[in-house]
């Protein structure tokens, strides 16, 4: 059983101004080698969960089981991080190295690699987020926003946890980006990792991971391979897929034709980078 | 994690000082802090304290609050006091040995807390009953004169107010990256300072980073709203002198003029 949680409750700021009870009572399995998302709108709880899930915050109340160990105060960091990679949102943010080199370093020296086998993980690494070696010696705050993104997620797949959790991993990116995030996702999982995806454009997440855990205000709703059907029993629609095309068409007849609206279509079509 | 500095920060409560016009409140804690200095005898200071306290039950926060915050002096003023105390010359009360105590020690051990309390209190009146918009706000105004000097008052009031109002996200920020890092396996704990000099620069670039992003980002916000300096902008709350502020300062003057008084005169 790769992820076990049982009743957690957390409540941020408590007895402040600020408070917010953040989880509700909330369960989960996650079985070796599933990929799921865990779907919500903002402040449903499911970056909270995901905190708890790689010990950033910890129990009690509740439990939090990874790979058999539990997850609690006094756990030892390095067996924690080495079951779990959780890639924060914007990952990018916190790259900090001189080189892409010793970014990835970082993490494999936590967690003690040998000098030659951190060398083998990090081209793997770089390798399976589609960045060639010739990005070891650059330094980070050089690159572009996509480049950033993939080496932050680099620095974590080199310490090859067989569970990774991602949190929003495709915010902020163009279509070819969110793209190329689901082909490293679905090859990752291929190899027989467990995947958590946390996210909240449902439709995206649902034509990227089989099961669907859906949270709101704390709790878990909805939990499973969902179909339109379920997700309608739940209240749930998914939203209208943006169509350009469709949407020019309706409202800027007179213009639909111009070059500059190909172009635009091009683009929103096409999403080259 | 350090999110507990209410040392000195805000207290939401409806009290007359509350609503009082914060640069007669700085104005009044000048005043009161020259006529401290005055106060040479017990009564006076007896007074004085009282007057403390009284000021202190009129801004309508509790005494817990006041006590919080007093904590952290506290080391400073037993010190100072023992050392009043075992230290100062005069009529010997009692002795053991080398140690004794002295008539005068006490009264200067006494005198110095009295001193430093009749400091920090009426200072807490401040911060607790005056936000710190309104404290940015009231000394941009009250500095307008130094413009003239050339001073950039206004750039300076704008560079406390950003910095005030950042300080909350900045702390979530540190908070998020320290999470990262640890995700990735920074230990904090280690006893090597090589290690954990890696650690703590895994830390703080991010956070420094961040700073400028957000400041760039911030900037270019302002501009696009029409920000374009301090000359000829107005402000959303105009702060007026109303009749209680005048008295108030009035009040706090006679008092300082009343403490030289009986300094130099009684």
């Amino acid at each position: 059983m790769a992820i076990q949680v049982k009743g957690l409750d957390f409540t941020y700021q408590p007895g402040t101004t600020s408070e917010r009870h953040a989880l509700r009572n909330v369960s989960l399995r996650v079985a070796d080698g599933e990929f799921l998302a865990i779907v919500g709108a903002s402040g449903s709880g499911k970056s909270t969960l995901a905190q708890h899930l790689n010990g950033a915050i910890l129990p009690p109340p509740g439990k939090v089981f990874v790979n058999g160990l539990e997850v609690k105060k006094g756990i030892s960091p390095v067996d924690l991080v080495s079951n779990v990679g959780l890639v924060f949102q914007y990952p990018e943010h916190q790259l900090f190295a001189e080189t892409v080199r010793e970014e990835i370093a970082y993490g494999c020296r936590n967690l003690g690699f040998a000098e030659g086998t951190m060398v083998a993980a990090s081209r793997r690494a770089l390798d399976a987020v589609g960045l060639d070696t010739s990005y070891l010696s650059r330094s980070p705050f050089r690159l572009s926003g996509g480049e950033k993104r993939r080496v932050a997620l680099a620095s974590v797949l080199a310490m090859d946890p067989p569970i990774l959790i991602l949190d929003e991993p495709t915010v902020g990116l163009d279509r070819s980006g969110k793209a190329m995030i689901g082909s490293v996702l679905r090859s990752l999982h291929r190899e027989g990792k467990t995947i958590i995806v946390i996210g909240h454009d449902l439709a995206e997440l649902r034509a990227l991971a089989p099961r669907l855990v859906v949270m709101h205000r704390g709790a878990v709703v909805a939990d499973g391979e969902l179909s339109k059907g379920d997700l309608a029993q739940y209240g749930i629609s998914l939203p209208q897929p943006f169509q350009p095309r469709e949407m020019l068409q309706k409202h800027f007849p007179e213009n639909y034709g111009s070059a500059a609206a190909k172009k635009i279509l091009a683009f929103l079509e096409g999403g080259d980078q | 994690m350090i999110r507990d500095i209410s040392f000195g920060q805000y207290y939401p409560a409806d009290s007359p000082l509350h609503r009082m016009d914060p640069r007669a409140k700085i104005t009044s804690l000048f005043l009161l802090y020259i006529g401290v200095f005055f106060l040479d005898r017990g009564i006076s200071y007896g007074i004085a304290s009282a007057l403390c306290l009284g000021l202190m039950a009129y801004s309508r926060v509790p005494a817990k609050v006041y006590w919080r915050s007093t904590r952290l002096i506290f080391a400073l003023i037993l010190f100072g006091a023992l050392f009043n105390i075992f230290f100062t010359e005069g009529d010997i009360l009692w002795q053991w040995g080398m140690v004794k105590i002295t008539r005068e020690g006490l009264w200067a051990a006494l005198f110095m807390a009295l001193r430093i309390l009749l400091l920090l209190y009426p200072a807490l009146v401040l911060t607790f009953t005056t936000t710190p918009m309104a404290l940015t706000n009231a000394l941009e105004q009250m500095g307008r004169p130094l413009t003239k000097l050339g001073l950039p008052i206004h750039e300076i009031a704008m560079i406390m107010s950003i910095a005030l109002r950042f300080i909350p996200t900045i702390l979530e920020e540190a908070e998020t990256i320290l999470r990262a890092q640890k995700s990735r396996g920074a230990d904090f704990s280690v006893r090597n300072w090589r290690q954990l000099s890696v650690h703590v620069t895994a830390f703080a670039v991010p956070l420094f980073v961040g700073a400028f992003r957000r400041s760039d980002e911030l900037a270019m916000a302002m501009e696009a709203r029409g920000y374009h300096g301090g000359v000829g902008r107005t402000t959303f709350r105009v702060l007026k002198l109303r009749p209680a502020d005048g008295v108030a300062m009035a009040f706090c003057l006679a008092l300082t003029i009343l403490a030289a008084a009986v300094r130099w005169w009684i």
